[in-house]
């Protein structure tokens, strides 16, 4: 070959040959550091696509792998009109695998920022922390928050907008954040942050790179039909977030006295609740406690699955942003408060139960961190449940005494 | 570059939003095109399709001024780069698609031919599945042996390797017309090794209904050679229309399965439920909790194919060491775990009955019905396989396979 290699770039990475040889092949593990979104067929001549969440992508096929050392790759990337070959060797030293990244032309691939991406892959498959994206932005400064949680995708309905249009649902505000203040509230529909429009996690997320904490964000959202635009001051992202100790059985404990904590301040909620009270709903579109409470066991179902379906490395590309979907079955066969209780009890168990037989090679994957992380960041979603049973009982209280009265 | 050009049109029973969707959405693509498709949920953005026969197609999204229009590229593997322009348009009896073909460069000259035959067909399996017919024409030519393999076993007494038990010859198939039973352990089909599931596709390909095969097979310790004329695929049982008539067709399967289950497990004192016949099998609660397992993979579906996915029906994650542990863990006796199979089954036919009827107006809606229709196989063979495990643990010699021959 008479290609002279552009752009070579070189990294020791302490983690197992295989696993990073994956890293680069395999359409999960390339989205745990490098990619967005990751579509791979790994055999010769299987192509190989890859998406970030700004809609730049590359597109092409491996023309040669012999794991776990070498994979090349020609491909392109979507402003570019020549093909680049490159190629990843991963060699075995005393202190770990030195990945070496080599480009044949000067291109937009080439041109990447190898460093920083491979600084992410030492930080995730080497170090197993967090996934740098996720506190950082692409220029390596810290990350917005904006006080509160997205939900799913949902449609904007307001005549201001063209049919069809799509944003992200709030499920929550932070009180006392700049954005509770402005007036943002659950169930508020956003269409637009800083200018980029908004629909699911990747575009929300996108746009949330654009913004410096401390700075004034502009959204718009749609409230009953109508829509307006909130201004209100970015905070600071988090430093860092919570990982899983890497034993699952430790994680499977920690989960435990989490699990034992819900389960003590629903007994103290939900005390004295009739089955009336229980199946009673504040208005016609909102959850009586009872579809709170068959919401909450999806989600663990949810949980056993997806660990089940990664230790297998199958797992899925998309998540149900519904749980409610559930909700049907559940109550059907479930019908009292205190089904739902015990379900909700059991299935918790068997989360904890499930924990603590995590296949080994799920464990050493940076998946295992992945999903470990999320399921300590989702602490806040019974705790938001709680709240909104609160909310019932005093409803169902004032109608009580309204009804005296 | 007029020649260059190829052009075609396609009546199909549905309205143009309906039909848009079979272009753009992940579910739709997969129902009539092809058997993977990958692409981040966004218009313009870059797409990968794959069959099984490991072929694939990149390509991306373009923008179109219309509602009616879907602009894309399209890349075979190592084929001529292409546009593909959609048009529909709503006519008397449903929409009429415009499709053209523009290929970047001059065609060799047997392309044409080769790419009108592609989508004459795509076009027709489109129009097939969309006017609601359960008919996919991609399976209904397949001709189909009609059984359902087992995993993969060594073949102690030779050196070939492994061979794929049957466990369950399907009636009135090719199978059964060539005598074959259930437990016997092909070897060879047609001079292709049977090693592994992904040996049958191998051994069908190119093959019609009428064609003769030759199967080599074990039983009882001996090689036997067979042959088998191939019939074809036997349509799939349709979902009946509305969903509530399914929800009924549905349960009685289930209450005449639960009580298969039930009258199985009567000889087996409890004591023994925990036993597993032979080292590596299963012991009764296994059985029953893998069969909750599976049902809640059921629910999951049923949600995934409301909301357009379909890539999650994978029965494997549900046999993945821990899960099965986990369930018994937390439902820990033969009643309970039948109590809970029960529910599980119940919840199954609560979801089906509750379905909404923009759901069932989709194609989406026949092939889940199917799939659930077909999954009917796996009750079967877990009620055979509970039957032979309580026929194992309570006779005092060894279970011995029937010699039929």
């Amino acid at each position: 070959m008479s290609q002279h290699p552009h752009h070579v770039c070189t990294r020791t990475v302490s983690a197992d040959a295989d696993l990073l040889y994956d890293a680069f092949t395999d359409r999960r593990a390339l989205k745990e550091w490098l990619a967005s979104e990751a579509l791979t067929i790994p055999r010769a001549g299987g192509p190989i696509c890859l998406w970030w969440k700004d809609g730049s992508y590359v597109q092409g096929a491996f023309t040669q792998l012999a794991p776990p050392s070498e994979i090349h790759i020609r491909w392109r990337a979507n402003e570019d009109l020549e093909e680049t070959d490159t190629s990843i060797t991963l060699t075995s030293m005393e202190e770990g695998v030195q990945v070496e990244i080599a480009h044949s032309s000067p291109s937009t691939i080439a041109r990447f920022s190898w460093d920083r991406m491979l600084d992410n892959l030492a930080a995730v498959f080497g170090q197993k922390g967090v996934d740098q994206r996720m506190l950082m932005r692409p220029d390596g400064s810290r990350r917005a928050s904006l006080g509160f949680f997205i939900g799913p995708t949902a449609p904007a309905v307001s005549s201001d907008l063209p049919t069809h249009t799509l944003g992200i649902r709030v499920v929550g505000t932070f009180p006392e954040t700049p954005a509770h203040d402005a007036g943002l509230r659950r169930d508020d529909v956003i269409v637009e942050v800083a200018g980029q429009p908004v629909f699911d996690l990747f575009s929300y997320s996108h746009a949330l790179d654009a913004i410096s904490p401390g700075k004034t964000v502009e959204i718009r959202r749609v409230r009953t039909g109508s829509l307006d635009r909130l201004s209100f001051t970015a905070g600071e992202g988090p430093e860092t977030l919570p990982l899983p100790p890497a034993d699952p059985k430790a994680f499977a404990q920690q989960l435990q006295g989490m699990y034992e904590e819900f389960e003590t301040e629903l007994d103290a909620l939900l005390s004295g609740v009739s089955d009336e009270e229980a199946s009673w709903k504040p208005h016609a579109d909102a959850w009586s406690i009872n579809e709170v409470l068959a919401h909450l066991i999806p989600f663990e179902r949810m949980f056993h699955h997806w660990m089940g379906a990664a230790a297998v490395r199958f797992e899925p590309y998309t998540w149900v942003e519904h749980p409610a979907l559930w909700t049907e079955g559940l109550r059907h066969v479930f019908p009292t408060l205190l089904d739902l209780r015990e379900e909700l009890r059991r299935a918790r168990r068997e989360t904890v139960a499930y924990l603590q037989r995590l296949p080994d090679d799920l464990v050493r994957r940076p998946t295992y961190q992945r999903m470990g992380m999320i399921i300590l960041l989702d602490q806040f979603h019974p705790r938001h449940h709680h709240e909104q049973i609160k909310r019932i009982r005093n409803a169902f209280k004032t109608k009580g005494d309204h009804h005296r009265a | 570059m007029p020649n260059q050009s190829i052009h075609f049109q396609q009546a199909v029973r549905a309205t143009v939003e309906s039909v848009r969707g079979a272009f753009t959405r992940e579910r739709d693509l997969r129902l009539w095109l092809c058997d993977g498709v990958c692409f981040p949920r966004r218009i313009e953005g870059p797409f990968l399709l794959w069959w099984r026969d490991g072929t694939s197609v990149t390509g991306r999204f373009l923008p179109t001024d219309s509602e009616n229009e879907v602009r894309l590229t399209w890349q075979e593997d190592g084929a001529c780069p292409a546009e593909i322009h959609v048009s529909l348009q709503e006519g008397q009896e449903g929409t009429t698609i415009d499709l053209t073909i523009q290929h970047a460069e001059t065609l060799p000259e047997q392309d044409p031919a080769r790419i009108r035959a592609a989508w004459e067909a795509r076009l027709l399996n489109l129009a097939s599945i969309w006017s609601m017919t359960g008919i996919d024409l991609r399976i209904a030519k397949q001709p189909a042996l009609g059984l359902l393999p087992g995993e993969p076993v060594p073949l102690s007494e030779s050196d070939q390797g492994f061979g794929v038990p049957i466990l369950s010859v399907i009636e009135g198939s090719s199978a059964e017309r060539a005598n074959l039973l259930d437990g016997d352990i092909l070897l060879e089909i047609s001079g292709v090794p049977i090693t592994a599931h992904t040996s049958f596709p191998k051994a069908l390909t190119g093959r019609e209904a009428g064609d003769t095969l030759t199967i080599t097979y074990v039983r009882n310790r001996r090689t036997h050679v067979q042959e088998m004329t191939l019939l074809a695929r036997p349509p799939l049982r349709m979902p009946p229309v509305p969903p509530g008539d399914f929800a009924e067709e549905i349960e009685s399967f289930y209450t005449d399965f639960e009580s298969r289950i039930r009258s199985a497990l009567a000889t087996l004192p409890d004591s023994m439920s925990t036993t597993a016949p032979e080292p590596a099998a299963w012991s009764a609660n296994e059985i029953l909790a893998h069969l909750i397992l599976f049902e809640r993979l059921t629910h999951e579906y049923i949600a995934h194919c409301r909301l357009g996915y379909t890539e999650t029906h994978m029965p494997q994650v549900v046999s993945v060491p821990g899960r099965i542990e986990a369930v018994m863990r937390t439902v820990p006796t033969r009643e309970a775990l039948l109590d809970s199979l029960h529910q599980s089954l119940d919840e199954t036919v609560a979801l089906l009955r509750a379905l909404p009827s923009e759901f069932v107006s989709h194609p989406g809606y026949i092939a889940m019905g199917q799939a659930i229709n077909l999954d009917q196989f796996h009750y079967d063979r877990h009620v055979e396989q509970l039957e032979r495990t309580v026929q194992q643990l309570t006779t005092s010699t060894p279970l011995k396979r029937d010699d039929n021959t």
